[in-house]
């Protein structure tokens, strides 16, 4: 017997990626993130320069990438008394049988004692290329919350992202391929407003280039991906296509 | 055919010249290490300084050899050298220094001190390329030091770009850069050294050389960090180097006893000869390679049952006199430093 109609996609899906594989995205961070690192990062964020390094560093030695950084931004809307945010940006590469590929991006504030932070907001990006017939889901995909990352526990608590339901798996959406470049660009993208020397970093060619590089190795295969998906599959979805529906 | 390598002309000054052994100044002129033996040798000139023999006299006789086109190839000067100069201020050998390489910058120049070398200021040591403790250089451990410091410095002068024009090419051809970090390392070379460089820079250059690029954690390891690198203790890694000789630091003021490998060098190196994929940890590579010998694996200091296999080389604790194999979560950055970009943090052991 034939496996049903959804399974049978499911499965099927897993040949036309549009992904990196897990080793092929380590790879890319590998250059990418030492790329990074040369960048003339302002003075507030010249720290970056060595914890990218140690990443990538790290990424060509253990074939795994752990990295975290942060920076301090205030929101456009709230007012100048107002304590800053704390963006904070991860990802973690473990390449293996079921590869670990997951990005993040959170936001905190000062919980008002010593050097610890309270959780706002947090979302998670992922690639889970493991089919699941049960739970169909979009290999990359956004998730509010999500298990909070061994490296924020330094500035934050156990529970600081609780209010976020970080048990709830559900909804995972679609979302564009993700590097720590694209998701540094993104985060810079959001801020940059109030703090001139951001949005004069966002403008660097030498970045400008690092974004690029990003943008070419992994939004171009997916961008084709969706043309010639578009452009063939008249009576079907792409959305669905994510799910393997 | 091989090529024939100069014999060095070394001047020592002292002004108790006696403390050098005479084994001592035999075993400079002619080193006893393995790599050096028969193929190095040099002039040792012991000066004495004192009563006799002021040190301006020294400067002029330092003239005359050089309008004699027999300039030394290196100098070693004692830094307590105790003498009042015509002020009646003692002079240090690091003044002394500052003066000599004022006038003559093409010289290296290296201090020795009887005590410990921490015990010198920092500035003072500056003077200097290296500052060497007497009994290193008595007991001939670090003698191939004076060797590969003449003959860097010799390199640097012949590569230091001429007029306007940059030095990036030259200097990573002097330092045998591979292909893999020459980008990096252009960005991470301090600024002056890419510029059009003057009289001093040879000094700093040798000096960045030496403490930075060869004497921290970065493009190059030693043995110790090395054998952390592919999992193994340093014998582990010891036996390992014959296997990795291509990745070897060969290039200026490279040195017999202070041995240096290009991490990138080793990484491919390993992964080539255990056919592994990109991602997979050299760590156990590395482990693979020496015929799984439980005994040259790697441990972790202060915890030696546990399963991990450390991946950093820090300090056993704040007098920094003792580097152990670790894992990075039991160490914190040693407050003192500042890596530059490129190298990495030292770090203290501090235990859970």
């Amino acid at each position: 017997m034939g496996l049903p109609r959804d399974k049978k996609l499911v499965k099927k899906s897993q040949e036309h990626t549009c992904y990196l594989k897990a080793a092929e995205l380590l790879a890319h961070e590998t250059a990418s993130l030492q790329h990074m690192a040369t960048a003339p990062w302002p003075p507030n964020l010249s720290w970056w320069k060595g914890t990218l390094l140690a990443a990538s560093r790290q990424a060509k030695n253990a074939g795994t990438l752990d990295a975290h950084v942060w920076f301090e931004a205030r929101d456009p809307r709230s007012g100048a008394q107002e304590p800053p945010f704390f963006i904070e940006l991860g990802a973690k590469i473990v390449v293996s049988t079921n590869p670990i590929v997951t990005y993040f991006f959170a936001v905190g504030t000062s919980a008002g004692q010593d050097s610890s932070r309270r959780g706002l907001r947090k979302f998670h990006f992922d690639l889970d290329v493991i089919p699941s017939a049960s739970e169909p889901k979009p290999a990359m995909h956004m998730q509010l919350a999500g298990r909070t990352p061994a490296c924020l526990a330094r500035h934050y608590a156990e529970n600081a992202f609780d209010h976020l339901h970080p048990q709830l798996d559900k909804p995972r959406l679609p979302c564009l391929p993700k590097s720590f470049a694209l998701l540094a660009h993104l985060a810079l993208l959001e801020y940059h407003v109030t703090d001139d020397r951001l949005s004069a970093f966002l403008h660097d060619p030498h970045w400008i280039s690092v974004v690029k590089a990003s943008e070419l190795a992994l939004l171009r295969p997916h961008f084709e991906y969706c043309r010639a998906w578009l452009s063939r599959a008249e009576n079907r979805s792409l959305l669905s296509q994510f799910y393997g529906l | 055919m091989t090529k024939s390598l100069p014999l060095l002309r070394i001047w020592w000054i002292d002004d108790e010249t006696d403390r050098l052994s005479l084994s001592a100044q035999k075993a400079i002129e002619r080193p006893d290490h393995p790599r050096l033996r028969g193929k190095r040798a040099a002039k040792l000139v012991v000066i004495k300084v004192g009563e006799r023999k002021r040190v301006a006299e020294v400067l002029t006789e330092l003239d005359e050899a050089c309008r004699r086109s027999e300039a030394p190839h290196l100098i070693v000067i004692d830094q307590m050298l105790n003498l009042p100069n015509d002020d009646g201020v003692v002079q240090r050998g690091s003044g002394f220094a500052a003066a000599m390489r004022d006038k003559h910058p093409t010289i290296p120049l290296v201090g020795v001190t009887g005590a410990s070398a921490s015990e010198i200021a920092a500035l003072q040591k500056e003077q200097f390329i290296e500052f060497f403790e007497r009994d290193s250089l008595q007991s001939g451990d670090r003698i191939p030091d004076l060797y590969g410091i003449a003959d860097g410095f010799a390199g640097v002068l012949k590569a230091r770009p001429k007029g306007k024009t940059s030095a990036v090419t030259n200097l990573l051809k002097l330092l045998d850069c591979p292909t893999e970090d020459r980008a990096l390392l252009v960005e991470c070379l301090p600024g002056p050294f890419k510029a059009p460089w003057d009289e001093g820079t040879p000094h700093a250059f040798a000096r960045w050389v030496w403490h930075n690029l060869t004497g921290r954690a970065g493009f190059l390891y030693d043995d110790l960090e090395g054998a952390t690198l592919v999992g193994l203790k340093r014998e582990g890694f010891q036996l390992l180097s014959a296997r990795l000789k291509e990745c070897e630091y060969l290039g200026a003021f490279s040195s017999a006893s202070r041995l240096r490998w290009w991490v990138s060098k080793v990484r491919q190196k390993v992964r080539e000869l255990t056919r592994a994929e990109s991602t997979e940890p050299l760590n156990s590579l590395g482990r693979k390679l020496i015929g799984d010998k439980k005994e040259l694996f790697s441990k972790c200091y202060g915890n030696a049952e546990a399963e991990a296999v450390p991946d950093v080389v820090a300090f056993a604790d704040g007098t920094q006199r003792k580097r152990v194999q670790t894992r990075v979560g039991d160490t914190k950055p040693l407050e003192t430093d500042t890596a530059p970009l490129g190298f990495e943090q030292r770090r203290v052991f501090f235990g859970r």
